[in-house]
């Protein structure tokens, strides 16, 4: 809720200061949603996979998870050049399903930064927060 | 070569040696096989900035054009956070207490140099003519990631923590500050960015939020679902035999070894 909140209170300002309750268009956003899904969804599991390699240190190097992340990955990838191939539903101004796919990558890297950088503004600000306050007494000294 | 071939390997191969160098430096416990992984990082980043230079004719390069472009503010926002946090009341590493104006001053020049990129001349601008497609993704979506999180963190410390007043009320002060620059530009126009553009990609940046948050959830539970079908699938370890008289001796022995030290008086 707390996450949502910002979110709803610019909507609210954006909508009261343009007269109207929809600036945003929902066709594009929904194209936006779905392509962030698949594109996140196959880019998370290809890390993931690359994961398990050290999961796979502790246990004699098993095949059966390796196989299971690798099918993962290829529904994630043939997903998305499925849904993005069926029509115009999924293509934002690109002409192929190929072009979609590189915008697609291009896209989550560029959010990705953004959001790993908001990441270390806001949880370094709460450090500094805590590091800056008055120093506390945890525990009271045994008399 | 053709444009497509130029594009994979002036950037999306060294964007890939990116990611195995950070891959190679994090994994190896070897300090040579670390610094070769850092060292091809950085020689795929510097390749990647290069790329508007090395494959103009790329839409791909306009990544490589904005990362140049922020790599500068952002350096300075996570150096600026960086004295701040270790210029305070931390156990080890810590900066003198001079360093937090210093650390005030490194995040506040970024944030205005983020601003003059969004409203003043600083624009990423791609091929001199128009404004770089991937920073009207880049700036919304760093804002309100900002502004939600830092309200989520606000919350949390007046649930979990004790006495952290002071700390929420900073925390909330960043999210409203974040709102702030969010609504500055759904309502004012920027010398190459308008007031439209912005609100356009703004709300496309909150789709793509919650498409990112609900596709890395997805790929993660995915993740746990096969590490369990595979740990139940491999049964309960076969248990232990107990130890010999000699292993018991040699282990007790280890242990006179390892204890003892100064007395407290």
């Amino acid at each position: 809720m707390a996450f949502l909140l910002p979110i709803i209170v610019i909507w609210i300002i954006d909508s009261t200061l343009k007269g109207n309750f929809s600036s945003f268009d929902t066709s594009d956003s929904f194209t936006r949603f779905a392509n962030a899904i698949l594109t996140s969804y196959t880019l998370g599991s290809l890390v993931l996979l690359g994961n398990l390699f050290f999961y796979a240190d502790s246990r004699k190097r098993p095949l059966a998870p390796l196989f299971g992340m690798i099918l993962a990955v290829l529904f994630g990838i043939l997903a998305t050049l499925a849904l993005i191939g069926m029509g115009p539903m999924l293509l934002e101004a690109n002409g192929s399903v190929r072009a979609q796919t590189v915008y697609n990558i291009g896209h989550t890297i560029v959010s990705f930064l953004a959001i790993s950088l908001a990441v270390a503004v806001c949880i370094g600000s709460m450090f500094a927060t805590l590091t800056n306050g008055k120093k506390r007494i945890i525990f009271q000294e045994e008399e | 070569m053709d444009a497509m071939a130029e594009a994979v390997v002036f950037f999306w191969l060294p964007l890939f040696m990116i990611a195995l160098g950070a891959w190679v430096s994090l994994s190896s416990k070897d300090n040579m096989k670390s610094n070769i992984g850092k060292f091809i990082s950085i020689i795929g980043l510097a390749l990647v900035c290069a790329s508007p230079w090395t494959v103009p004719s790329s839409p791909s390069s306009s990544i490589g054009h904005l990362i140049g472009f922020i790599l500068g503010p952002s350096i300075l926002l996570i150096i600026g956070i960086y004295l701040l946090v270790f210029s305070g009341n931390v156990p080890v590493g810590k900066l003198p207490t001079s360093d937090r104006k210093l650390g005030l001053f490194c995040i506040t020049l970024s944030m205005v140099w983020f601003c003059l990129m969004q409203w003043g001349d600083l624009t990423p601008m791609y091929e001199g003519k128009e404004v770089n497609r991937f920073w009207l993704i880049f700036f919304p979506t760093l804002v309100l990631m900002i502004c939600c999180l830092s309200s989520v963190l606000s919350i949390s410390m007046m649930l979990i923590g004790e006495e952290r007043h002071r700390e929420s009320s900073i925390m909330r002060l960043i999210s409203v500050m974040s709102m702030t620059l969010i609504i500055c530009g759904l309502t004012i126009d920027g010398k190459n960015t308008s007031s439209e553009l912005f609100t356009t990609y703004f709300w496309l940046s909150v789709s793509d939020l919650f498409g990112i948050l609900v596709g890395v959830s997805l790929s993660i539970f995915i993740f746990g679902f096969v590490i369990y079908l595979y740990e139940r699938s491999i049964g309960e370890p076969n248990s232990v035999p107990p130890p010999t008289g000699d292993e018991l001796s040699q282990a007790s022995e280890k242990i006179a070894q390892n204890i003892g030290g100064i007395e407290s008086e």
